[in-house]
């Protein structure tokens, strides 16, 4: 298959090419989700180099390990997503000394491109994810909290109790009413934009 | 076992339960409709926070870097549909009657398998045991790479360590802690050789000198 027939799978039909070895499927799927999986260890991590080595890890073992993405579990962004954010809060919980990063908040960007420069696939990128931002900035402080505190900081509810001085039950109810509503924003999302 | 409240299908969905409790929801969800079906209603919300982080343009020097190791595996083992090899063919050594690590080579320092003089011999074969922990060890000249399937969660605040047994003496590899899937990779930094060892126990802290027997995995260089 050649590299242009390649550009044209989806991401499901990528994976069992690199599962079988072909360079170019990975190379193909690393443009199309390193840009999101270093955003995402760098937001964890919180510096570049972590960052970098979190990213290549995970990419890596994804391209030895492809075999294993199973697609009635979630979409390929997803899984790979999931894998770099628990190298990253592996790599916090190793060097717990490390402040974790709970906030929604945007911060300092490093290596911005400017606008001109991002091909449509990009700009589209950051489009979801500003909108993203968007449906969780809707959220009570409360709950975005808790939610960026386990998501983002790889603390346990009974951890994150301790830290805020919450009852459990408190901690745990506020992350399940947090995730609903971001459930419900993002059905309405795909409702307005049906 | 009855069903996890929503509250605690909620906590797992973000990571946020402790080991023994996310356990409980793994054993118990798979075969519950309710539990299952509110997890995957949860899936596109836990999704959605991976994406809403500022999105940074990654490093061109990474770009190069992945894709390099990647080329250079594919030189090693070109691409093509890899070939399971039957259990027996291989040399293995189980720890404890825990699991069993596949011992391969990538073909640099040649294939520490047994040879399947047949079919032309293994080169990456998964490998089960019955309680479900598995793993591959790919070795080349001046590291290896394990990648292990299967593997519980350590208790809070453990790791897995991996060790190498070596010219009579045992030093520790690198430590880590496996995905909510059981999956992890860890490089091993050694020139292993024939009678070598590779071992993984869970340790309470990382960065132990000892390892604290029985090993999890185990599996010797032929």
């Amino acid at each position: 298959m050649t590299r242009s027939e390649l550009q044209r799978l989806a991401d499901e039909d990528l994976m069992p090419r690199i599962a079988g070895k072909d360079p170019v499927a990975f190379e193909i799927f690393y443009d199309r989700h390193a840009g999101a999986a270093y955003s995402l260890a760098y937001r964890i991590v919180g510096d570049r180099q972590s960052a970098e080595d979190v990213t290549q890890e995970a990419l890596i073992s994804i391209w030895r390990s492809g075999a294993r993405f199973d697609r009635a579990r979630g979409s390929v962004r997803a899984w790979t997503l999931g894998i770099v954010r628990n190298r990253a809060i592996d790599l916090l919980r190793r060097d717990s000394g490390r402040a974790p990063r709970p906030a929604f908040d945007s911060e300092e960007l490093l290596e911005r491109t400017p606008s001109d420069d991002l091909t449509d696939v990009e700009a589209l990128r950051r489009e979801t994810a500003r909108q993203v931002r968007g449906a969780i900035s809707g959220l009570p402080e409360e709950q975005s909290k808790v939610i960026g505190l386990a998501y983002f900081g790889g603390f346990t509810h009974s951890e994150i109790a301790k830290m805020l001085n919450e009852p459990l039950g408190t901690i745990k109810g506020r992350m399940r009413l947090g995730m609903e509503k971001i459930r419900a924003s993002l059905a309405e999302g795909l409702a307005e934009g049906a | 076992m009855g069903c996890p409240a929503r509250d605690d299908l909620a906590a797992y969905s973000i990571g946020a339960l402790e080991p023994d409790e996310e356990r409980s929801v793994e054993a118990h969800a798979p075969g519950c409709r309710r539990c299952t079906r509110e997890l995957r209603a949860l899936a596109p919300a836990v999704a959605v926070l991976g994406e809403s982080v500022e999105q940074l343009e990654p490093p061109r020097e990474l770009r190069e870097r992945v894709l390099g190791t990647v080329r250079s595996d594919a030189e090693r083992a070109p691409a093509r549909v890899r070939e399971r090899a039957p259990l027996s063919r291989l040399i293995l050594r189980p720890a404890a009657g825990f699991a069993a690590l596949a011992v391969v080579g990538a073909g640099v320092a040649g294939y520490v398998t047994r040879e399947d003089e047949e079919s032309g011999g293994p080169d990456e074969v998964p490998v089960e045991s019955q309680s479900g922990v598995g793993g591959e060890l790919q070795v080349s000249d001046t590291a290896a790479t394990l990648e292990v399937t299967g593997m519980p969660q350590p208790a809070k605040g453990s790791v897995y360590q991996v060790w190498v047994a070596q010219n009579g003496t045992v030093r520790p590899a690198s430590s880590f802690v496996p995905d909510q899937g059981g999956m992890a990779t860890a490089t091993v930094s050694a020139e292993l050789e024939s009678g070598d060892r590779v071992m993984v126990t869970q340790e309470s802290q990382p960065g132990r000198k000892v390892p604290n027997l029985p090993p999890v995995l185990s599996a010797r260089v032929d």
